[in-house]
C-alpha cells in the first residue's frame, strides 16, 4: 500500500511539472490558433537560462529563476513577432513544420552553447527529504507541487479577475469582437506567448531537478505533455491542467507495476501510455475531454 | 503556352510539346548516369530515390489531401521489418521465412496499405491538429512496438535485410557492375513506375476529390465527394509506398534498427514535400533529393566549408541549422517549394524577353 | 565499362608510387600513407554528439594530444628514421553519433583515406563495421572493452576486457572483504551489457554468490524507476551497472531518492566527471565504486608510471583546457598502443595495410610506461589479452579526476574466463 501511495505522490508531482508545460502549451494556442511543436524545447532552454543564472554567473537561486522566466518570456514574445506573425492565413501543417523547424534550431542553440554533459541547477532543496507514514518526500518534489499548483491558481485569478485576464480570453474566445471594443489582440497574443516562455522556465527547472538532471535530451522528454493537452482538449485551460496530473500518474503508476502485471506490454511500455490513453479517450470524444466541438461555417 | 482548349489537354501528362522532348533527355541522362558518376553521388542518388517513393507517398497524404501525418517513419519501419521478416533468414535473435524478393517487395507494399487501412477509420475521424497529434501518437507507439517485438524485429538489436534478387541475378551485382551500380537500376525504374501511378491517381477523379477535400472539406462534401473513402484511400496509398520505401532503405543498408524510425525521419519527410513542393510529385523527387543530398554532402566537403573548419560548429550542427532554416524559409517565402521555382523558371524563360 | 580504365590507372599510380617509395626510404607504403608528404593518415570513429559525447571528446582528445607530441616532440614516426623522413600524423575524424549506421556510413567514407583506423568508439558499433573491417583487411583500434575483438584478427583491444572488470570485483568483494553479496546487475540490452552480463555470471558461479536480479534497458530509455524497483524488491545489496554515463546518473539518483542504497559497482564507461557535480554526490561517495584498468591514476607520477608523468606534461603543452579524465587517459593510451604497432611496422619496412597487421601480430612488450602494463599481442585469441588487472575507485570530488583509489585488484580466477570460445 505504502508503495502505492508514494507512486501515486510521484505521478501527482510529475503530473504537476506536465499540468504547466501542457498550461502554456493551451494558452498559446487558445490565442493564436498554433500547435507550437517548439514548447518542449523551450522548457529546456528555460532551464538552461536558469542553470547559467545560478550555476555560472552565481547569481541567488530566487533571483535566478524570475530573471530566466522573464528572459524567456521575452523570448516568447520574440518568437510571436518574427516567426509567427507572417505565418498568419497559412494552411495549418505549414504552420506546424514552421514550429518544428523552430524546435530544431531551438534544441541545436542549446547543444553548441552548453553542450551533452549533463547539468545540475543549483537550487535550495538538494537531496533533502523527509519520511511522513512510509513515504518519502523530497524538499524538491514537495516545492514543485507547491509552485506548480500556486502557478495555476494565479493563473485561474488571472483569467477570471483581472481586466488583462479578462481580455486575453475574450480575444481567444472571438478576435472580430473583441477588437471591436478596444481589445488589442496583437498585444494579447503577445502577451500569451511570454506567458507560455516563462511557464515553460518552471517547468523545465522542476523537470530536470533531482533525481533527474539536465541535458539537451530534456526537450523529448516535454513532448510526452503532448497528450495531457490533447486529453484535456486543445482549448481548455482546465482541461490541460487535468490532462497533465492524469498523464503523470499514468506514467509512474505504469513504470511501477507494468513490468508485474502486464509485462506483455513491453519494456518502458510508460513511454508510450500517455499516448495510448490519449488515443483511447480520442476515439470517444474527438476533441478531448473538455474541448469544444469545431462548428464550420460553409 | 499551356492555354488549354479541351479536357483531354489538361488532364496530359505533357502539356507542352516540349515536355515530351525534356523527358526523353531526361530519361537518357537518368540511365546513363552510373558510368558517368563516381561511388559518392550514386550512393547519394540511390538513397534519395528511396526517399523519394517515401515522399511522393506522403505527398498524396498531406500535400494533395491535406491529411497532416507525422506517422509516415512507422509506415517505412513497417516496410523495413516486413521486408527483414519475410525476406530474411532466422538469426539468432530474430525469425526470417526466407521468402523471395518478388514477394516481399509487394507484401511489404500490402501490408502497409493492410494496416493503413486498419489505422485510417480512426485517424481520419480527427480533424487538423488532433490529426497530427495522433500521428505522432504512432511513431510513439511504433517505436515502442519494434522494440518489443523482437522475435520480428530484433529488437534493440536490430537486425539483417536481405538483398535484392531475382532469381540468381542480384541488384548489388549486375555483370560487372558494382553495387551502387546495380542498386540504381533497380530503384530508379521503380521510382519512375510508382511516380507514374501517383502521378496517373492525381489527374484524374481521385486526385481531384484529394485536392477538394484539402481545400474546403464542407464544399467537397456537398458536391458528393466522399469523404470518409477519399481520406482513407489517401492513407492507405500513401502507407503503401512509405513501406515500399522501407523495404528498399532496409535492403540497401541490409541492417535496420529501431531508432532508424523516429519522429524525426517522420519530420525529415514532411521537410521533403515542403521543400520539394506540396502537391506536386516532381517536387517530391526533388524536395527528396535536396534533403538527402544536403547533409551527405556537407559532411563530405566539412573540410573547406569555412563555419566547420575553425571548429566553430560541428557538422551535425551545422546540419541542424541549414535543415531548420530551409523550411521556414520556403514555408514563409516559397510555399510551392523547389516545384514551384522550377515553373516560374520555366514561364520565365517561355516569356523572355517579355517578363510580363 | 567505368571501372576497367579506373583500375588501370590506379594500379599504373601505385606501381609508381610504390617504385618511388621504395627509391626513398625502403619502407613499403600502401592506401593511407602519403608517400612524398610523409603523412600516415589514421581514421577516427567517435561519438561527437548525442550523449556518448562525454566520452568521444575526451577519447579523441587524448588521440590528439598524443599524436600531436609525437608529430612535434619526436619529429614524427619512425625512431630509426632520419628526421626529414619520419612521418607526420594526420588525425580524419568523423561523428558516428554512437549509431551503428552511422558508424557504418563514416567508415564507409574515410576507409579510402586511411591506413588504419585508430578509434572505433563503442561496442554495438564497432559490430557494425566488423564484416567490412575483415573484408577491407583494415586495422582497427577499438575503443571498447568487450572481449569479442579478442576473436578478430584485424581489432586491437586496449584494455582489460569488460568482463574482467567484474570479476575482479566481485572477487575483491568475496575474498578480501569477506561478504557474500545478493547481486543484481543492470545493463544495457546489446552486446556492451552482455559483456558485463557473462563477467557477473562467471563471478557468481566461481565465487559461490547469487545474482538475485537482473534487469536491462534501451540505450534511448531516460527513467529507470522500473530497473531500479526491480533491485530493490528483489533485496539485492551489491548492484553492478553496465551502463553509460547519464544512464549511472539517472539510475543512482533514482535509487537515492527512493532511500535504496546498495553498493553500486559501475564498469569504466559508466563514468563521468558530472558525478561530483550532482545533488546526490554524497550518496555516491558512500555508495559507488567505479572499476577501471589497473594503470596509474591522473596525477600518480612515481616510480613505475612515466608515461603518466608524460602525459600530464603533454596536457599542460597541448590541452592545457583537459580537466582530468579517464577517457582522455584511456584515448591517449590507446594511441601509444597505435604509435607501438606504427613503428614496429616501419622498422619492418612494411608500412601498409598488412604490414601493420603483420606488426600488431609480433608486436612484443611495448613500454607504457605504467599507463597500461607491457602490451604483446600475437596471432592467437589467449596472446592478444592485453591486461587482466583493475582498479577498484570510489567518488571522491576532492581528487584530481574525482577518483580516489581503494585498490588494484588481479584475481587468479580471471584466467579461466573463457575469452576464447
Amino acid at each position: 500500500m505504502t508503495e502505492f501511495l508514494q507512486f501515486l505522490y510521484q505521478g501527482l508531482v510529475l503530473g504537476s511539472i506536465y499540468a504547466l508545460i501542457a498550461l502554456g502549451f493551451v494558452i498559446v494556442y487558445k490565442s493564436s490558433e498554433v500547435i507550437n511543436f517548439a514548447h518542449g524545447e523551450l522548457v529546456l532552454f528555460g532551464a538552461y537560462l536558469v542553470f547559467t543564472f545560478r550555476n555560472e554567473m552565481g547569481i541567488p537561486f530566487y533571483l535566478a529563476l524570475p530573471i530566466a522566466m522573464a528572459s524567456m518570456g521575452v523570448l516568447g514574445l520574440a518568437i510571436e513577432r518574427t516567426i509567427l506573425r507572417p505565418m498568419v492565413g497559412k494552411p495549418v501543417f505549414a504552420v506546424v513544420m514552421i514550429t518544428i523547424g523552430l524546435a530544431i534550431a531551438v534544441r541545436q542553440i542549446a547543444t553548441s552553447i552548453w553542450g551533452f554533459d549533463p547539468r545540475s541547477i543549483d537550487n535550495p532543496w538538494g537531496t533533502a527529504v523527509h519520511t511522513v507514514g512510509g513515504i518519502r518526500f523530497t524538499e524538491v518534489s514537495v516545492a514543485t507541487l507547491l509552485t506548480a499548483f500556486g502557478l495555476m491558481l494565479l493563473f485561474f485569478l488571472f483569467f477570471k479577475y483581472t481586466k488583462v485576464g479578462v481580455a486575453m480570453r475574450a480575444a481567444a474566445f472571438d478576435q472580430e469582437a473583441a477588437m471591436s471594443i478596444g481589445v488589442s489582440v496583437r498585444r494579447m497574443t503577445g502577451l500569451a506567448w511570454a506567458i507560455a516562455g516563462a511557464t515553460a522556465t518552471v517547468a523545465g527547472m522542476f523537470l530536470v531537478a533531482y533525481p533527474q538532471f539536465l541535458s539537451p535530451d530534456k526537450g523529448f522528454v516535454a513532448l510526452r505533455a503532448f497528450p495531457a493537452v490533447i486529453l484535456g482538449g486543445l482549448d481548455s485551460t482546465g482541461g490541460a491542467v487535468v490532462g497533465g496530473l492524469a498523464i503523470g500518474v499514468i506514467e509512474v503508476l505504469s513504470q511501477g507495476y507494468q513490468p508485474q502485471y502486464a509485462p506483455w506490454l513491453g519494456n518502458n511500455f510508460h513511454v508510450v501510455a500517455a499516448y495510448v490513453v490519449m488515443v483511447i479517450v480520442l476515439m470517444i470524444r474527438p476533441y478531448g475531454l473538455f474541448g469544444t466541438r469545431e462548428v464550420e461555417r460553409v | 503556352m499551356g492555354l488549354h482548349v479541351s479536357y483531354e489537354q489538361d488532364l496530359r501528362l505533357f502539356p507542352e510539346s516540349g515536355g515530351r522532348v525534356g523527358m526523353a533527355i531526361l530519361v537518357v541522362v537518368v540511365l546513363a548516369a552510373p558510368f558517368m558518376l563516381e561511388d559518392f553521388p550514386l550512393v547519394i542518388l540511390n538513397y534519395s530515390a528511396i526517399a523519394a517513393i517515401g515522399a511522393i507517398g506522403l505527398n498524396l497524404l498531406t500535400g494533395y489531401t491535406g491529411q497532416v501525418s507525422l506517422g509516415h517513419a512507422f509506415f517505412i519501419g513497417l516496410g523495413a521489418y516486413t521486408a527483414g521478416y519475410f525476406g530474411g533468414e532466422a538469426t539468432s535473435n530474430a525469425g526470417g521465412l526466407g521468402l523471395p524478393f518478388i514477394v516481399w517487395i509487394p507484401l511489404a507494399g500490402l501490408l502497409g496499405a493492410l494496416v493503413g487501412a486498419i489505422i485510417g477509420p480512426f485517424a481520419l475521424r480527427l480533424k487538423g491538429l488532433y490529426l497530427a497529434i495522433v500521428t505522432l501518437g504512432l511513431v510513439f507507439v511504433g517505436e515502442h512496438l519494434f522494440v518489443n517485438l523482437d522475435a520480428v524485429t530484433g529488437g534493440p538489436r536490430g537486425r539483417p535485410i536481405p538483398p535484392p534478387e531475382i532469381g540468381g541475378l542480384s541488384f548489388f551485382d549486375i555483370g560487372g557492375l558494382s553495387s551502387d551500380q546495380s542498386f540504381y537500376y533497380l530503384v530508379v525504374p521503380l521510382l519512375a513506375l510508382l511516380a507514374l501511378l501517383a502521378k496517373n491517381l492525381a489527374r484524374t477523379r481521385a486526385g481531384r476529390a484529394f485536392q477538394a477535400i484539402r481545400d474546403r472539406e464542407i464544399a467537397a462534401a456537398i458536391i458528393g465527394v466522399d469523404l470518409f473513402r477519399y481520406k482513407v484511400a489517401a492513407f492507405v496509398v500513401s502507407s503503401a509506398f512509405a513501406a515500399i520505401a522501407g523495404a528498399l532503405y532496409g535492403s540497401y543498408v541490409r541492417f535496420v534498427v529501431p531508432t532508424n524510425f523516429s519522429l524525426f525521419l517522420s519530420i525529415q519527410y514532411v521537410a521533403m514535400i515542403i521543400v520539394g513542393g506540396i502537391g506536386t510529385i516532381f517536387g517530391s523527387i526533388l524536395g527528396a533529393l535536396f534533403i538527402t543530398a544536403m547533409p551527405l554532402v556537407i559532411e563530405r566537403f566539412s573540410g573547406s566549408i569555412p563555419f566547420l573548419e575553425g571548429g566553430l560548429l560541428r557538422v551535425s550542427d551545422l546540419n541542424n541549422i541549414l535543415f531548420g532554416l530551409l523550411i521556414v524559409v520556403f514555408l514563409v517565402f516559397e510555399p510551392f517549394g523547389m516545384a514551384g521555382l522550377w515553373r516560374r523558371a520555366k514561364i520565365y524563360f517561355k516569356a523572355w524577353p517579355f517578363s510580363y | 565499362m567505368k571501372r576497367a580504365p579506373r583500375v588501370v590507372a590506379l594500379l599504373g599510380v601505385s606501381m609508381l608510387l610504390l617504385v618511388g617509395a621504395a627509391c626513398r626510404s625502403g619502407v613499403k607504403t600502401s592506401v593511407g600513407v602519403d608517400a612524398d608528404g610523409r603523412i600516415i593518415f589514421l581514421g577516427e570513429l567517435s561519438p561527437f554528439s548525442g550523449g556518448v559525447e562525454v566520452i568521444g571528446e575526451p577519447l579523441t582528445n587524448g588521440h590528439r594530444v598524443y599524436f600531436e607530441y609525437v608529430n612535434k616532440d619526436l619529429g614524427g614516426v619512425g625512431r630509426d628514421l632520419a628526421d626529414d623522413e619520419k612521418y607526420q600524423v594526420e588525425l580524419v575524424e568523423r561523428d558516428t553519433k554512437y549509431d551503428p549506421q552511422v558508424h557504418a556510413q563514416q567508415y564507409a567514407a574515410v576507409k579510402d583515406q586511411v591506413l588504419l583506423i585508430a578509434q572505433s568508439l563503442g561496442t554495438p558499433t564497432t559490430q557494425a563495421i566488423l564484416p567490412q573491417i575483415n573484408s577491407d583487411g583494415i586495422l582497427t583500434g577499438a575503443a571498447t572493452l568487450s572481449s569479442q575483438w579478442l576473436r578478430e584478427k584485424y581489432v586491437v583491444p586496449a584494455g582489460a576486457p569488460y568482463p574482467v572488470q567484474f570479476i575482479n570485483a566481485a572477487s575483491y568483494i568475496v575474498n578480501d572483504l569477506g561478504k557474500t553479496p545478493k547481486a543484481g546487475i543492470i545493463y544495457q540490452d546489446d552486446e556492451y551489457g552482455e559483456e558485463g552480463l557473462k563477467g557477473l555470471e562467471f563471478a557468481a558461479d566461481k565465487l559461490g554468490f547469487e545474482i538475485v536480479a537482473r534487469a536491462t534497458y534501451k540505450p534511448s530509455d531516460t527513467e529507470f524507476v522500473t530497473q531500479v524497483t526491480a533491485m530493490a524488491r528483489a533485496g539485492a545489496d551489491h548492484v553492478f551497472l553496465t551502463t553509460v554515463p547519464t544512464q549511472a546518473l539517472t539510475i543512482t539518483g533514482t535509487a537515492a531518492q527512493a532511500g535504496y542504497a546498495p553498493q553500486w559497482i559501475g564498469q569504466s564507461p559508466t563514468w563521468i566527471g558530472a558525478f561530483t557535480a550532482v545533488p546526490h554526490v554524497q550518496y555516491l561517495q558512500q555508495t559507488y565504486w567505479l572499476v577501471t584498468d589497473g594503470a596509474c591514476s591522473w596525477g600518480e607520477v612515481g616510480a613505475g608510471c612515466e608515461g603518466m608523468k608524460e602525459m600530464l606534461d603533454n596536457v599542460q603543452k597541448y590541452a592545457p583546457d583537459q580537466k582530468p579524465d579517464i577517457y582522455f587517459q584511456f584515448g591517449y593510451t590507446q594511441a601509444r598502443i597505435i604509435h607501438q604497432i606504427l613503428e614496429k611496422a616501419i622498422a619492418d619496412g612494411d608500412l601498409t595495410r598488412e604490414g601493420v597487421v603483420a606488426a600488431f601480430e609480433s608486436l612484443e612488450n611495448a613500454d607504457m610506461g605504467g599507463l597500461l602494463n607491457d602490451i604483446s599481442y600475437g596471432d592467437t585469441c589467449e596472446e592478444k589479452i592485453p591486461a587482466t588487472a583493475s582498479t577498484i575507485s570510489a567518488i571522491d570530488p576532492a581528487e584530481p579526476a574525482g577518483l580516489r583509489t581503494i585498490t588494484k585488484v588481479d584475481a587468479d580466477i580471471v584466467a579461466d574466463f573463457p575469452f576464447c570460445d
